[in-house]
Formats: C-alpha cells, sequence, structure tokens
C-alpha cells in the first residue's frame, strides 16, 4: 500500500485538508530515470499553491521564522525579525537557541540583515520594522 | 474670543484602521488629525510578529510590524499629524461636529471636528477568568498580555503554560512560548470544536507536537504565591464539567485565550447604538454608525480575523468621514435613507447593518456562520419582502447569490452588493443562508 499523508495547507487562511498520495515512482517515458514528482499526488488543494506545499510537506517540511532579538542603543527592548526564505521545520528551535545571543544594534531599517547564513542553511534574519537609536540606551537591554 | 481649530476628520486610534481611515480621508481632501494613547503607531500589530498579514492587500506575506510599517510609510508621506500619547477622555456632540477632550503629559486639550472616526480596536474578553475556581495567584495571564511581555518586553511568563481557549492569539502564543524555550502543557478549549483557524491548529500545535484538549476546561487553579497548577476537567455537550474526569497539570502559568470584543467606551457615551452580535456600532455601508458624523472601523466595529479587512473598511469610512465634513462645512450634509439588514438562517452576523439607499458607494458585506458548515451554503441577497419566511421565494429578484464550499465560524467571508441593486430597496434587505443538503 501507498503511504496517505493528511495535513491542513498553511499557505493562506482557507486551510484546505489536503491529501498527499506518495507512489513507486514510475520510470519516465524518456529518461527512464524515477519520476518523483508525479509520485506524489495531492488531493484537496483548492488551487495550485496548495499543490507545491502539499508535495514539500509530504517530503520535508518548511516553516518560516518569526521571533525577536534583544537590542543595543535602542528606543526599545527586542527587534521582531523574520528568515529570509523558509527553514525545515526540525530546526526551528536550534535557530531560536542561536538567535539568543544576537544583539540587534541600532539604528536599523527594516528588511535589513541582522544575522547571516542561520545555521550554515544560507538562510538570514532580516529586521521586520525600523531601530531608532535611543542616545539613553548605550547598554544592551537585558 | 480665540477661536479654536476644526479639523474636518478626528480619528481615534492608529492602529491599520485608523491609519487607513485617516490617509484615505486626507487623500479626500481633509484636514485630519489621529490621537493615539500609545507612544508608537501600529495598534496591536506592534506586538503580532508572526506572519500571514496582507496576503489580500499586498499579495504578501508579511509580519504585523511590517504590514504597520507600510501604513505608517503612507501617513508620514502625507504629512499626516499625530497626537501620540494621548489619551481621549471625552466627547460632546454639537450642532456643527464634536468636541473632544484629550488628556496627555502636557494635560488636558480640546479638540474639535466634524466627523469622528473611531479605530480604537478591541479588548480581550477575561470574564471566563470569573468562573475559574480557586486560588487567585500570580501568573494568569491574557493571551495578548503575554504577546506583549515576550515580542515587545522580552518577558517571559513563565517556564511552563497550560494555555485556556484556542482562539488564533493562544494558538499562536503556544509556538511562540515553545520557540522562546517554555514548555508548553497544553492548549484546552471547552468546545468540542477549535476557535482558531486550521491553520493556526497545524503550524502553532500539531508542528511542535503539543497536546490538544478539546471538550476541556480549566476548573481550578492552585498555588499560593504564583500559580503551581491547574486541574483540568473534561465537559459534557452542555459544557458543564464532567464528575470525575479532574486531571492535575503542573504548570507555573496559566494564559487565557478567550476571545475578543470591540473598545467602543467612547461610541457609548456618544449614545451610538450597537449590534448586540458584534458588540460594535451598526453601520451602513459607509461605516457610518446610526449618529451623524460618527464613524467606526476595524476591530471596534467587529473582530476580524484578517488585517487586510480591518484596512478595507477603514479606507470606506475614511472617505466618508471626509464627504462628510464637507457637506457638514457648506451646511448641507447629505441626508441618509437608511434601510436595515435582516438576516436568515445559520448567521453569527453580517456587517454593514444597514444599507444607505442615498448612497452612491456598493456594500461590502462580511459575515460569519454561527456553526461549520463542512457541506456549504448558499447565500442569496435581496429585498426582504421577497423572501419567505423558510428562504429565498424567488431567485429572478435577488441582488448576490453566492454558493460557498465551507464555511466557518473563526473565517468571515465577503461579498459586494453594487449601490445600483440596493438603491430601489424600499424595505429591508435579506441576507438568507441556506446550509448544503439541510431542509
Ligand atoms: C492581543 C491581540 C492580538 C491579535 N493578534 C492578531 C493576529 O495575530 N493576527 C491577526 O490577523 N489579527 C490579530 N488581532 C486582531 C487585530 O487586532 C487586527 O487584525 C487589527 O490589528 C485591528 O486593527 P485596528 O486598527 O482595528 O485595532 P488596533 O490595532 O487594536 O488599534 C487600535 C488603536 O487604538 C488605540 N486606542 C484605543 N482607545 C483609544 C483612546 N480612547 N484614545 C486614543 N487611542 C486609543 C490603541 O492604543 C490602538 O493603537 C489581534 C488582536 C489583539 C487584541
Ligand atoms: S490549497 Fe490554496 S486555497 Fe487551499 S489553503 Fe492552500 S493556498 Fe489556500
Amino acid at each position: 500500500m501507498s503511504p496517505v499523508k493528511q495535513f491542513t495547507c498553511i499557505v493562506c487562511p482557507r486551510g484546505c485538508l489536503l491529501t498527499v498520495e506518495i507512489t513507486e515512482p514510475a520510470a519516465d517515458a524518456v529518461s527512464g530515470a524515477p519520476n518523483y514528482l508525479d509520485a506524489v499526488r495531492v488531493v484537496g488543494a483548492a488551487c495550485g499553491r496548495g499543490v507545491v506545499y502539499g508535495r514539500q510537506e509530504a517530503t520535508a517540511p518548511l516553516r518560516s521564522l518569526t521571533t525577536t532579538l534583544r537590542t543595543s542603543g535602542a528606543d526599545r527592548p527586542r527587534l521582531p525579525v523574520r528568515s529570509s526564505a523558509d527553514l525545515p521545520l526540525e530546526r526551528l528551535l536550534d535557530a531560536c537557541i542561536a538567535l539568543d545571543t544576537v544583539v540587534a544594534q541600532a539604528p536599523l531599517r527594516c528588511g535589513d540583515v541582522v544575522m547571516a547564513d542561520l545555521l550554515g542553511l544560507g538562510i538570514d534574519m532580516l529586521a521586520s520594522d525600523d531601530l531608532a537609536v535611543c542616545p539613553a540606551n548605550g547598554a544592551s537591554h537585558g | 474670543m480665540k477661536r479654536e481649530t476644526i479639523y474636518d476628520v478626528i480619528v481615534l486610534g492608529a492602529g491599520p484602521a485608523g491609519l487607513a481611515a485617516a490617509v484615505a480621508a486626507t487623500d479626500s481632501g481633509s484636514s485630519v488629525l489621529v490621537v493615539e494613547r500609545e507612544e508608537r503607531p501600529g495598534g496591536i500589530l506592534k506586538q503580532c510578529i508572526h506572519d500571514g498579514f496582507g496576503l489580500v492587500r499586498y499579495k504578501e506575506k508579511l509580519t504585523g510590524p511590517e504590514y504597520a510599517r507600510r501604513d505608517i510609510a503612507a501617513a508620514e508621506s502625507r504629512g499626516l499629524y499625530l497626537l501620540a500619547e494621548t489619551f481621549v477622555s471625552r466627547v460632546e456632540k454639537g450642532q456643527d461636529g464634536f468636541a473632544l477632550t484629550c488628556v496627555n503629559r502636557d494635560g488636558l486639550h480640546d479638540l474639535r471636528c466634524r466627523s469622528l472616526v473611531l479605530a480604537t480596536g478591541c479588548r480581550e474578553r477575561t470574564d471566563r477568568q470569573v468562573f475559574i475556581h480557586g486560588d487567585r495567584p500570580a501568573g494568569v495571564y491574557t493571551a495578548g498580555l503575554a504577546q506583549a511581555m515576550v515580542n515587545l518586553h522580552g518577558l517571559l511568563p513563565g517556564r511552563t503554560a497550560a494555555i485556556l481557549g484556542s482562539g488564533d492569539i493562544g494558538l499562536i502564543m503556544a509556538r511562540r512560548l515553545t520557540l522562546e524555550g517554555v514548555a508548553v502543557a497544553g492548549v484546552f478549549e471547552v468546545k468540542a470544536e477549535v476557535s482558531g483557524l486550521t491553520r493556526n491548529v497545524q503550524q502553532c500545535v500539531r508542528d511542535f507536537g503539543i497536546p490538544l484538549g478539546l471538550s476541556t476546561t480549566v476548573s481550578r487553579v492552585f498555588g499560593r504565591q504564583r500559580v503551581e497548577a491547574v486541574e483540568l476537567s473534561r465537559v459534557d455537550e452542555r459544557l458543564r464539567p464532567l464528575p470525575g474526569s479532574a486531571s492535575l497539570v503542573d504548570c507555573d502559568c496559566l494564559i487565557l485565550s478567550v476571545g475578543l470584543i470591540p473598545e467602543n467606551e467612547i461610541a457609548v457615551s456618544l449614545g451610538v447604538p450597537l449590534d448586540p452580535a458584534t458588540r460594535g456600532p451598526q453601520v451602513d455601508q459607509n461605516m457610518h454608525s446610526l449618529i451623524d458624523g460618527v464613524f467606526a472601523c476595524g476591530n471596534a466595529v467587529h473582530v476580524n480575523d484578517l488585517v487586510d479587512y480591518v484596512s478595507e473598511s477603514a479606507e470606506t469610512a475614511g472617505r466618508a468621514a471626509a464627504a462628510w465634513a464637507r457637506g457638514l462645512a457648506v451646511g448641507q450634509p447629505t441626508p441618509r435613507r437608511l434601510q436595515p439588514v435582516k438576516t436568515q438562517g445559520p448567521l453569527l452576523y453580517a456587517v454593514p447593518q444597514f444599507v444607505d439607499t442615498a448612497s452612491p458607494v456598493d456594500t461590502i458585506c462580511y459575515f460569519r456562520s454561527n456553526r461549520t458548515l463542512a457541506s456549504g451554503a448558499r447565500l442569496a441577497v435581496g429585498p426582504a419582502a421577497k423572501f419567505a419566511a423558510t428562504g429565498p421565494a424567488t431567485t429572478a429578484e435577488n441582488f448576490v447569490e453566492r454558493k460557498f464550499e465551507v464555511l466557518r465560524p473563526p473565517e468571515m467571508e465577503r461579498f459586494v452588493l453594487p449601490a445600483a441593486r440596493s438603491a430601489g430597496l424600499t424595505g429591508a434587505l435579506q441576507l438568507a443562508l441556506k446550509p448544503e443538503g439541510e431542509a
């Protein structure tokens, strides 16, 4: 029997229930190589983005990461940040631990890279807001 | 006597609703002032650091602060005047507009305007707390307060958390706390169904293997100084704890995510009639309340799940507030001809509650079903007089007919009723929702 997985599409708020069936890949008619793409069948997606998501989710789930960083010299204690691309779901917690020691130095603009190449994944962490300088806060916020 | 400035439009609140309303009113030629009680504009979006905002308005997946930044940039580029750290304490209606009393560090200020836009957002319900027995230790927080602590101040509410209520903010906090190293003992919901979006159940709870207990409530809190444990009970269909079903969960904080209600102290003080279903002002399609010159938008009207529609309703309110002020300035406010909107079938609510048939503005209607309609439903909109007690009598005279694949209470739906169609209404407008496969 081929494995069937069910999950909710998280690409948009509609939240379609996807059923993904993984079959034995057939040999491609032209190249003869196994065709993995057609071996993953996605049912229940109301749009094409759900099909792409379903394939990915069934094989290697990816998630975006949003969190906050400690700041230094800024007008507030935390800066919200986001990942430049989605990372493997099972690396989210490691990523947060790695970001625990990173300090965002004001001033920063929304979109600035605050940490490059997170965990060697080739993904950057970007400021998701402007961070203004506050002269009174020279020391890093705890 | 000193002549005071009269603004065409004063907007209360600088969240996404207030900012979009102010920008739209400015673009319509009005003089506009925004009053905000907090230090920075952006409203609740400042603390919503997760992504998923803006898919409708910008076709992009933005975080809350990024979404707010776009509204702030639009306001700044127009030189919009924001009076921050100022609380509006009192509003009075006069002959030619409104007189506002504001309080800030410099003392009391009197402001005047022709149109008033209420964009004060919503607040968290805390009433459920009352029903929990036991001690009253420290460590019980609402989800929004916990979100502000973690995301704005970098403070953790505890080491092990139990979350009561499955609203979106509670689900989002389950993930947020997990990522910050807090152990989440579970998310518990008294109803048999999750009240937040399905995608948040997946990406915030299931992704991290957090237990989700439905038909389960917190029946007792233990702890002298600080929360030490909570008692969980399973409930029956009538939401009463089942005897003998209690179990203990160790935790040092309890987070309540039991829903939001519109913030409407000022509307109430002005005598603006509220809708008991939304708990916000009743409005027409211009977001004009039943008191002339008072407009409302965003979460102050009804609690939205998507900020994109908050902005949409706010732009409508801003344009209409500007038009009203123009009319007042020349002494000729446009009279309204209001027809009520009636609902039929499993509808929780519909906004607007009135249609102004004298207005050339199309009606954007937002509604929610009151239960999950898994096999979908048909919506028919037309003159109420043409509807039978059991549902739409004819189809030829319906203004709008729509079919929905599935309807769930947490997911708001929307349709547009063109002004050309509603202009001829001589009585109430009816919205009839008929579930598929039900008699
Ligand atoms: C705790 C919380 C978390 C939320 N999280 C999400 C989420 O994750 N995703 C989502 O899509 N939606 C979320 N929402 C819903 C969110 O509120 C809306 O999407 C959107 O931000 C509403 O915009 P608004 O401008 O109507 O209200 P708000 O953003 O709440 O803005 C209202 C503004 O009015 C100001 N104000 C209020 N009263 C006065 C007064 N008397 N005088 C002066 N100023 C005043 C407030 O300070 C505030 O800045 C959340 C709501 C809350 C309460
Ligand atoms: S399949 Fe398409 S419509 Fe359905 S949730 Fe995913 S993105 Fe949204």
